[in-house]
């Protein structure tokens, strides 16, 4: 009787019983068994991974960009809220840096004409401005694997993999996969970053790496170097795809595993520039869709040597 | 086919929208919005088996992986438990077991997914990975179960076209 009432209330909510349920549980094993092999192609870095992954960013690139919209309006209405909560104490703060501000555009003009006189003198080459195109950030990874955002913008505007990402801070990372639509921006936090930077005045150099987790850190800095807490770390250039001198941060701490902290919140980007800089090595940072860094760099050695042949 | 049986489908895709959405979490915390296609997962696997195909649980964790720059197979191996342990609380539920045993099961899923999302992010990474970002995620699974439960619940009742009934309230 309990077993008739249990199967009259089980078809009425329609749950399924027997062979239905063992096919659930098959495919469950299935997949599972699907989802582990495909764990394993993302380890390996799968060309079939890489492609899918810009296909899917690009498809549900416009989606994710209107639910990035009211993500930013709450986003700029609670900083509003905040600053309106501190107005008199942010009001002193600025009076502040406006005096000092005053001194250094003083030293500044002071100083710029200094160098436009020793520009003269040698007939220096002036520093070209970069192009740059502002793409909204739509998506961010999360998690122990990667710290990573997706920006609208991509192949199609001319974004190439490579391209210094910027905000109005400083440096944010690099683009490492571009879509039609779409860019994968890698920052300065991933673990997989490393950014050749100058330190404090002096400029002594180093690698910014990242960790996922926490502040970045300073290595191979030169014995002796003179860092301290508050200097300010540039990009130095010497890995000929970013360019020299945009500003990442500021020293948090020195000595052994140096930490930055980056000016810019990459927590809560809402915009960030793109910019078009063509540095010597870009051609090695490749299109990753389409072949990886060993392959271009083994196309570069086979166009080198069959240019000496000639 | 019913309309209303594709809506324990649709009312997943807010919640995966949100949890890939550029949100400033909290240092730390990042693993706690993904929680929540999880939650919804959950609910929908012990309540509306039939109405949610192992196939499109996967297909979503897939989605999230590729669209999040995450390993491939991670969230849609993590849905999949998820969806596996809500078969569990539906067979719980058929047996006449009461609301306790199904919160005790949650929470069990709780625990196991915590685990098995730490030794596939330490063994993807060849290092142990900090646990302290999962258990956030874990500890607001565990605040969003009852909100969740409600808003869901809602949901059900428009799909069963009846008013809820009381042996399902956990």
């Amino acid at each position: 009787m309990k077993l008739a009432k249990d199967d009259y209330a089980r078809r009425k909510r329609r749950e399924p019983r027997g062979p239905a349920r063992h096919g659930r549980g098959f495919a469950i094993v299935v997949l599972m068994v699907a989802a582990t092999a495909l764990l394993v192609l993302s380890r390996v870095d799968h060309a079939i991974i890489r492609g899918a992954r810009m296909q899917v960013s690009d498809t549900f690139a416009p989606v994710l960009e209107l639910v990035a919209q009211p993500v930013a309006y709450v986003r700029q209405l609670r900083s509003q809220l905040q600053s309106y909560s501190d107005l008199l104490h942010e009001l002193e703060r600025m009076k502040q840096e406006n005096q000092q501000l005053r001194q250094w555009q003083w030293r500044a003009e002071q100083l710029e004409g200094e160098i436009g006189a020793y520009r003269s003198l040698l007939s220096a080459v002036g520093d070209k401005g970069f192009r740059f195109v502002t793409a909204r950030v739509v998506s961010e990874s999360r998690g122990p694997f990667s710290r990573t955002i997706l920006a609208t913008g991509g192949s199609a505007d001319g974004i190439r993999n490579g391209f210094a990402v910027v905000d109005s801070e400083g440096l944010v990372g690099r683009v490492i996969d571009t879509g039609q639509s779409s860019a994968r921006i890698l920052l300065v936090t991933d673990v997989n970053s490393r950014i050749p930077v100058m330190v404090g005045r002096a400029g002594a150099h180093a690698i910014l790496k990242g960790r996922n987790g926490g502040l970045p850190f300073l290595d191979y800095i030169k014995d002796g170097a003179a860092i301290a807490p508050g200097d300010a770390v540039l990009t130095s250039g010497e890995d000929g795809v970013l360019p020299k001198g945009l500003r990442i941060g500021v020293m948090a701490t020195a000595g052994e595993g140096a930490e930055v902290r980056p000016a810019s919140r990459l927590d809560a980007l809402d915009f960030v520039s793109i910019i078009f800089y063509e540095g010597p090595s870009l051609d090695l940072v490749g299109d990753s869709r389409k072949e990886s860094r060993s392959q271009v760099a083994e196309r570069r050695v086979a166009g080198a040597k069959s240019g000496e042949r000639e | 086919m019913r309309t209303v049986a594709v809506l324990p489908v649709l009312s997943l895709m807010p919640l995966a929208l949100i949890a890939a959405a550029p949100l400033s979490a909290p240092g730390g915390a990042e693993s706690m919005l993904p929680m929540l296609p999880l939650l919804g997962i959950h609910f929908w696997s012990s309540r509306r088996p039939e109405m949610m195909p192992a196939l499109f649980v996967f297909g979503l964790g897939l989605l999230f992986d590729l669209v999040t720059d995450g390993p491939v197979g991670y969230w849609a191996m993590l849905n999949l438990i998820a969806g596996s342990m809500g078969g569990l609380s539906a067979r719980l539920r058929e047996a006449a077991m009461g609301p306790a045993a199904r919160v005790v099961l949650f929470s069990a899923t709780v625990v196991v997914i915590t685990i098995i999302a730490w030794l596939i992010a330490s063994l993807y990474m060849l290092a142990p990975q900090p646990l302290l970002p999962m258990l956030w995620g874990a500890l607001f699974a565990f605040i969003c179960y009852l909100p969740m439960r409600v808003m869901l619940g809602q949901i059900d009742i428009i799909v069963s076209g009846r008013p809820q009934e009381r042996s399902g309230s956990a």
